[in-house]
């Protein structure tokens, strides 16, 4: 594998995956709002010179504006923000998507200049020209910022399902992965649907607009939530090519995973309800309080969705090469022959907090592999998980420890490493009691 | 520079280019933020109308950088991993903070941009302005630690532990200075080919051009010049090698370009540009020389990751993307330029087509 060694950032506090967690989740919704806010716009452009309808015209100019206030400010900092994060929390996996797949990263990067110089000379010079320029420009971002989201795509689809490239290396087998297509489809539908529902909220935000003005925006609008109906098909697609054990997790064996994943489900089928009423009655289903609701319910189905798409992939961040811990698979047997030492030069950085070498050896076997997804104490304590095991639980139960919970990865010490992070352990547990 | 040609491959070389495209665009908004507080304080038709130009592209200008922003980032991670990420692990959550003083950076942006915030009285706007200022220094702060952080190698272990913090900051200050310093004279040539179109498009008068110019222009060469002396300051007790002349000269040719533009006898504003944009690239170099034989000397230089990354495929797809972008970039710029636009729009335009429904 290859790859350098970085010290650990570790919080006794809380957990730095959930900074990674907060601003993706975020990130991801806004972008994908910024994906459908193209299609929603150019659909609009020419629906309105069809129909020759001013108010949608009218409309869009609006609508634009918020999508520049909320997706290019605040998606353009949460895209820089997931990148700084995940050096911080995750070098080593971002290093390996880094190095695999930095030409499309820089693909995505130029796809990215075009969205953005189109969607600006929309925002700007939008009002001022004819149809058919203000069309191509609405095109222009539309398609730009769509392929941003089928480069990124392959990259991210790649961690749960690597396919070909376990076995050649090639970035294009990794790219075009077993589950490339099934996320590209499902993120364009959840896109569209962000945007209708987006779309909703600014229409009813309008003052000046009266009741049939929202009506016929709204009505307009939902068409875009329909693609949301070949949503289980593109759940079931996916469940059908990502690996055994991350199908069980969804389907029952693990019970957070199946919640998660099911409340996504569940979100996702109300929103389409709300579409198909709409389209049916020719009117909003709810006034501005129940469009922001829909909306709070449109975010929490991305953030379960991305929650689900990183927890099936336990015990791995990259499956079957990089473990969530960021030790590779391959380097599990040197590690427990040579120990983390081998692995980490790094001091601690309060050695005089812990009272024997055996403790602070301890607490170093911790932060290179548990602080990814434990602290000692607080959230996902290991004192409170590991409260009702012995001394000699404690010892055969982390040695084994990827067979106990599947989700975990393996310990990757020498003996030495095993007894001392125990008595680390021990040590914490006298400290909490 | 001689020294950096034999290691001179493609990632470094799109790491150079995209990090002094990404600095160019951002000199706008830091030295804009500069410029706008200093209008604040000073009086005039032509700073009016310098302090609406500048606010107009205020915003846009920060989301250009942003944008340009993303693929040094990359290129670092594959031609520095190690000197990037230990730095990101020494700083901890510092590098992640710099978010939110860049999210309220670009919404003040677009605050100062609309015509209500224009009608505020002048004490309300300053400090506004400042803290617009203050957040966009306070980002580049700590871009200028992280890179020092990194680049010491030999360090790493001893600020691993005792990270001193407000020493950085400290050492930080001095650069911030020169970085808005030349932010600024950035920001100036970028007014420069601005205020052209301004007056092609009818809302200057050519009078009202010549004074907002030359505001600049004195302003500029001011700035120009003192950074031009504390350069050769800082370098006093080092052997003057080529790139330093190189330097010099471009500095010499830009100052010598605004003076041109100042008596207008002659295509200033091209050679202010060139040189401005050969200074910068010089900069960057001998940084990058500088970074190599600090890492080097620390043992922390990583050339496996950039060794793994060359065989790798996908280049194709890259260049394919970039033609086909750069392009379309083209055309929207062509189309824009065509356009006989009214002002940019203003967020509050719709209260204001509200108010007056």
């Amino acid at each position: 594998m290859d790859l350098p060694h970085f010290p650990v950032f570790a919080s006794d506090a809380f957990l730095p995956g959930l900074l990674i967690a907060a601003v993706a989740i975020t990130h991801v919704f806004l972008a994908q709002f910024a994906v459908g806010g193209g299609i929603l716009v150019t659909f609009f452009e020419w629906r309105a010179e069809k129909k020759g309808h001013t108010l949608l015209r009218d409309f869009l100019h609006r609508f634009f504006t918020t999508l520049v206030l909320v997706s290019f400010v605040l998606g353009a900092v949460t895209g820089v923000g997931i990148w700084l994060v995940t050096a911080l929390v995750s070098p080593r996996p971002l290093l390996l998507l880094v190095r695999e797949f930095h030409w499309i990263w820089g693909a995505e990067w130029c796809f990215f200049c075009l969205e953005v110089a189109c969607g600006y000379a929309y925002y700007v010079h939008g009002r001022t020209l004819g149809f058919q320029k203000r069309f191509w420009l609405a095109a222009g971002y539309s398609f730009s910022a769509w392929m941003s989201l089928f480069w990124v795509n392959g990259i991210l689809s790649f961690q749960l399902t690597p396919g070909g490239w376990l076995e050649t290396g090639s970035v294009w087998a990794g790219f075009f992965n077993p589950s490339f297509w099934p996320t590209l489809f499902g993120r364009t539908f959840a896109s569209m649907a962000l945007a209708a529902i987006g779309a909703t909220m600014v229409a009813q935000l309008i003052r000046s607009y009266d009741e049939s003005d929202t009506r016929e925006i709204v009505r307009n609008a939902a068409t875009l939530l329909l693609p949301l109906a070949l949503m289980p098909v593109a759940a079931v697609w996916f469940l059908a090519v990502v690996p055994e054990e991350s199908r069980r997790y969804v389907t029952g064996a693990n019970v957070p995973m199946t919640m998660f994943f099911a409340l996504a489900a569940l979100f996702s089928v109300l929103i389409a309800g709300t579409a198909i009423f709409t389209l049916l009655k020719r009117r909003p289903l709810f006034h501005l309080p129940g469009t922001v609701l829909l909306a709070a319910l449109a975010f929490c189905a991305t953030g379960a969705t991305e929650f689900v798409r990183e927890g099936i992939r336990k015990p791995y961040v990259v499956h079957g090469v990089l473990y969530s811990n960021g030790i590779a698979v391959e380097e599990v047997r040197r590690l427990r022959r040579r120990g983390i030492d081998s692995l980490d030069p790094w001091p601690l950085r309060d050695p005089e907090k812990y009272p024997t070498r055996t403790v602070r050896n301890g607490r170093r076997v911790y932060r290179e592999l548990c602080s990814s997804c434990h602290t000692p104490a607080k959230m996902n304590g290991l004192v409170h998980l590991t409260a009702a095991w012995d001394r000699q639980m404690l010892e055969s139960n982390i040695k084994k420890l990827h067979l106990l919970k599947t989700f975990m990865p393996p310990f990757a010490g020498d003996d030495e490493d095993l007894e001392d992070i125990v008595a680390y352990l021990i040590w914490l547990r006298k400290g909490t009691e | 520079m001689i020294s950096l040609l034999p290691e001179l491959d493609l990632y470094l070389a799109l790491y150079l280019i995209t990090l002094m495209a990404h600095l160019a665009l951002m000199s706008f908004p830091l030295g804009g933020s500069v410029l706008l507080c200093l209008f604040e304080i000073f009086r005039g038709e032509e700073i009016t109308n310098l302090r609406n130009l500048i606010s107009r592209h205020l915003a846009l200008s920060v989301g250009l950088a942003i944008t340009a922003g993303v693929a040094p980032l990359l290129f670092l991670e594959v031609v520095h991993p190690k000197a990037f990420s230990n730095a990101g692990a020494i700083l901890g959550g510092w590098r992640p903070a710099l978010l939110i003083p860049l999210t309220i950076a670009f919404y003040l942006a677009y605050l100062q941009k609309t015509e209500s915030f224009r009608r505020w009285p002048g004490i309300l706007r300053l400090p506004i302005r400042l803290i617009g200022l203050a957040a966009l220094a306070a980002v580049g702060t700590v871009w200028i630690i992280s890179r020092r952080v990194g680049e010491h190698a030999e360090l790493w272990h001893d600020r691993y532990v005792n990270l001193q913090m407000e020493q950085l900051i400290w050492e930080a200050f001095p650069l911030m200075g020169l970085v808005l310093a030349a932010a600024t004279i950035g920001c100036t040539i970028g007014c420069l080919w601005l205020i052209g179109g301004e007056q092609r498009r009818g809302r200057l008068s050519p009078g009202e051009r010549f004074l907002a110019e030359e505001t600049l222009l004195r302003l500029a060469i001011f700035v120009a010049v003192g950074l031009a002396v504390v350069c050769e300051i800082l370098r006093k007790d080092r052997p003057v090698d080529i790139d330093w002349w190189i330097l010099r000269s471009a500095l010499f040719v830009m100052i010598a370009g605004f003076g041109v533009r100042l008596h207008r006898i002659g295509p200033g504003r091209a050679f202010a540009t060139l040189g401005a944009g050969v200074a910068l690239f010089i900069v960057l170099v001998m940084r990058e020389i500088a970074r190599r034989e600090f890492l080097v000397e620390g043992g922390g230089l990583d050339m496996q990751t950039l060794e793994v990354a060359k065989t790798r495929e996908g280049f194709s797809a890259f260049v394919g993307s970039f033609i086909f972008c750069a392009t379309g970039i083209v055309l929207v710029l062509k189309l824009v330029r065509r356009t006989q636009s009214p002002l940019p729009p203003d967020d509050d335009d719709v209260v204001v087509e509200e108010k007056r429904a």
